[in-house]
């Protein structure tokens, strides 16, 4: 249905002109070695989200780019309305800059480090007055209508295999989004293993859906003025297409389950499409099933999947359970 | 002291915790996991593993192979892994015939999420019973198989902290234990001193041998291993150069001969000091000696690394009193006071011997008290290299 006559969805207006679906106070530790303080710091405040991940030191070149890559997006993302870097002090990817270049793309942040505060105590009781500031600078954030227009939401890549049926739903629920406006990105299949970092490939994108595509480097964020349908290859496994895809700026990321379990990602909500007969199991878990014989009503109740999300919390994200991956190229040292 | 007091664990092995350990097969059951341990005493791992059908049979045989020592490490009374469907079942057959207590939750047969927290809860308060039936009993010192790490090092780590650790290392293993040495990247430059002290020519050249193929791998892939290491810290703490790192590293594993060098995660079938090839990623680095059944670890550290482990208490032992009095959170130990003519090495040594015994007798680490149970999946990383990097004869 159009604008018009839905339920009108409501979002978070950013100081650079983006509409977040969260208000969330983002705590990223720009190394594993930082993860337990900036775990501990997120725990003592309302909305405030730690994610977890297990890179930023002793990566050869191109894998420390991809982390810093993905942790600035994250950083910078609609649904976060600040950002607090936590940091060791010795690590590849050095936390400050990773905070000025979270600053320096228009985002409120903070930044701590560990071995500057003086250790992991001292460290938890700075991050959480630098959150307790963060909270008050963007308190203000006007609550403004969210059109379709305003959406970017990222599609994992399982839905291009499936039998034409059930990949019907899902291609006409694209096509209907990009009607109304929203930007789709595009989970695609990487060509090599790994896929590239630093750039879209040479090639042309492949025709989808009869709408013309542009290539999204994996993990990169798509620029404010991009619209329409962006095609970005991706690793194989489903948590690091839903990194790569939250780091690109989707405020919503549809998940096909067609193998492994739901999962959630920490700063965009997943809307779970649970893909019969493989997700029957998970029918409580998931937002919507998806039989072999798609119900006529099936991609409406895609759609109100997707403004739900927008509007309310996700069955993953009740449960408490988001998960983080980043892709890596070549082996630690 | 000849005698502390551990759990006694099967096949003759003795753990220093007691811990029921809930264990994800796969990334997406490790907020499972978590969710699972939330409000229990047991402790939990997440990690980002997701098996891809175009993984290397090398790389999930080595994964498989982390992840079973450390569900089997004698610190663990009892194991809960989660899995996503059936089909990832063997390592709870492994695990049992390891003798470890283990059980398994199936999420795609529990019915789903709900359910698997359901029955998860269940199976983990059985597996809690049996470990809070266990106590310590008498065993020899020479049970303890030692960890040696070094991490945020600075100039002095090679001067105090490290060869006060070797010190620990010679005491234990004349006392009949065993001490690790890893992090292969970190003992390039000091191949030709550690090859020297191989209880035999095979021993010499699995050392040359892990050292090389490392260098190798990172010339593989194009980059220089001088981009990841001495890392930005190590150089700002007045390191110069990996071989000045790594001569310093070198030191944590003292003087004694070395019986054996294993792969990434490899239970030593020698006692005595063994190297093991890891990266010398910290985390990556501390699961795989604990996956091999190192129950206790002692951490040199110049800058100041935090770092812990969800099963094994780690020392934190400072080479400065500089970071020792910055961040006294997180340092059990100042090898720094050697510098200032306080301790000697040798005392010093003595020192952290006995406090790793204390330790392994329950005495809670910093890093223990302030919650830290890092945990990291290490890739397959020779791939780049075969058939050149075939394992370890």
């Amino acid at each position: 249905m159009p604008d018009a006559v839905r339920p009108e969805l409501r979002g978070r207006g950013r100081p650079g002109g983006t509409i977040g679906i969260r208000h969330h106070l983002l705590v990223i530790p720009s190394v594993l070695c930082a993860a337990q303080a900036a775990k501990v710091i997120a725990e003592g405040m309302a909305g405030a989200v730690a994610i977890e991940h297990q890179h930023g030191c002793s990566q050869l070149g191109g894998d420390a780019h991809l982390t810093e890559q993905i942790l600035t997006g994250l950083g910078i993302h609609p649904n976060v309305a600040g950002t607090l870097v936590v940091s060791l002090g010795c690590e590849t990817v050095q936390g400050l800059h990773l905070f000025h270049a979270i600053q320096g793309r228009g985002q409120r942040a903070e930044f701590v480090g560990i071995q500057q505060a003086g250790g992991t105590l001292a460290a938890i009781e700075a991050g959480r007055e630098a959150l307790a500031r963060l909270r008050t600078a963007t308190a203000a954030d006007p609550d403004l209508p969210m059109p379709r227009r305003a959406l970017r939401v990222g599609v994992e890549a399982a839905w291009l295999a499936l039998p034409a049926r059930q990949a019907a739903v899902f291609a006409r629920v694209i096509d209907r989004l990009l009607a109304d406006g929203a930007v789709v990105i595009q989970a695609v299949p990487a060509a090599e293993t790994p896929p590239a970092p630093h750039g879209p490939p040479d090639a042309p994108p492949p025709p989808l859906l009869g709408r013309p595509v542009s290539w999204a480097a994996y993990a990169a964020p798509i620029p404010a003025s991009g619209q329409g349908l962006f095609l970005m290859p991706a690793p194989r496994t489903r948590i690091a297409q839903k990194t790569g895809l939250a780091a690109a700026g989707a405020q919503v990321i549809v998940s096909p389950l067609v193998e492994g379990l739901p999962a959630g990602s920490p700063v965009a909500p997943v809307v779970h499409v649970g893909i019969a007969p493989y997700a029957r199991p998970f029918a409580h878990d998931v937002e919507v099933m998806l039989e072999m014989e798609p119900a006529p009503g099936a991609d409406a109740a895609l759609l109100e999947a997707l403004d739900a999300a927008c509007r309310d919390e996700t069955i993953t994200e009740a449960i408490g359970m988001f998960e983080m991956a980043i892709h890596r190229i070549g082996p630690t040292m | 002291m000849d005698e502390i007091l551990l759990y006694r664990r099967p096949a003759g092995r003795w753990g220093a915790r007691n811990h029921v350990l809930v264990m994800p097969l796969v990334a997406s059951a490790s907020g499972l996991a978590r969710a699972l341990a939330r409000g229990t005493d047991a402790t939990w791992v997440e990690h980002d593993y997701e098996p891809a059908p175009d993984d290397l049979p090398q790389n999930r045989e080595r994964i498989d192979r982390t992840f079973a020592g450390f569900a089997t490490n004698p610190n663990v009374a009892a194991v809960l892994w989660v899995a996503d469907a059936p089909g990832r079942a063997p390592l709870l057959a492994a695990s049992q015939r390891a003798g470890q207590r283990a059980d398994l939750v199936v999420v795609t047969e529990a019915g789903g999420i709900r359910g698997a927290l359901e029955q998860g809860r269940d199976r983990l308060r059985a597996l809690g019973a049996h470990a809070a039936g266990l106590h310590r009993e008498r065993a020899p010192v020479g049970a303890l198989m030692l960890g040696t790490e070094c991490g945020g090092s600075d100039a002095l780590s090679g001067i105090t902290a490290n060869p006060a650790l070797g010190e620990a290392s010679d005491l234990l293993v004349d006392a009949g234990g065993t001490a690790v040495l890893a992090e292969t990247t970190e003992l390039i430059g000091a191949e030709h001193l550690l090859a020297r002290r191989g209880v035999s020519k095979a021993v010499a050249d699995d050392v040359y041998r892990i050292i090389y193929r490392y260098e190798a791998v990172v010339r593989a892939h194009g980059e220089d291993i001088r981009g990841a290491n001495p890392a930005p810290g190590n150089i700002e703490g007045g390191l110069t150069t990996i071989e000045e790192k790594s001569l310093g590293a070198a030191k944590k594993g003292g003087t004694r001969p070395i019986r054996q060098v294993v792969e990434y995660a490899v239970r030593p079938t020698e006692r005595g000091l063994v190297i093991m090839d890891t990266p010398g990623n910290d985390i990556e680095q501390m699961v795989g000696m604990t996956a091999a059944g190192c129950q206790i670890a002692v951490f040199t550290t110049g800058r100041g690394t935090p770092t812990g482990s969800p099963i094994i208490p780690v020392l934190k032992v400072a080479t400065n009193s500089h970071t020792a009095t910055r961040m006294r959170d997180n340092i059990d130990l100042n090898a720094g006071l050697i510098l200032e003519g306080a301790e000697t090495l040798q005392s010093m040594g003595r020192r952290i011997y006995e406090a790793m015994l204390a330790a392994a007798q329950g005495a809670p680490t910093k890093a223990e008290r302030l919650g830290h149970r890092e945990f990291s999946v290490s890739r397959y990383p020779f791939a780049a290299l075969d058939p050149a990097a075939a394992p370890l004869g």
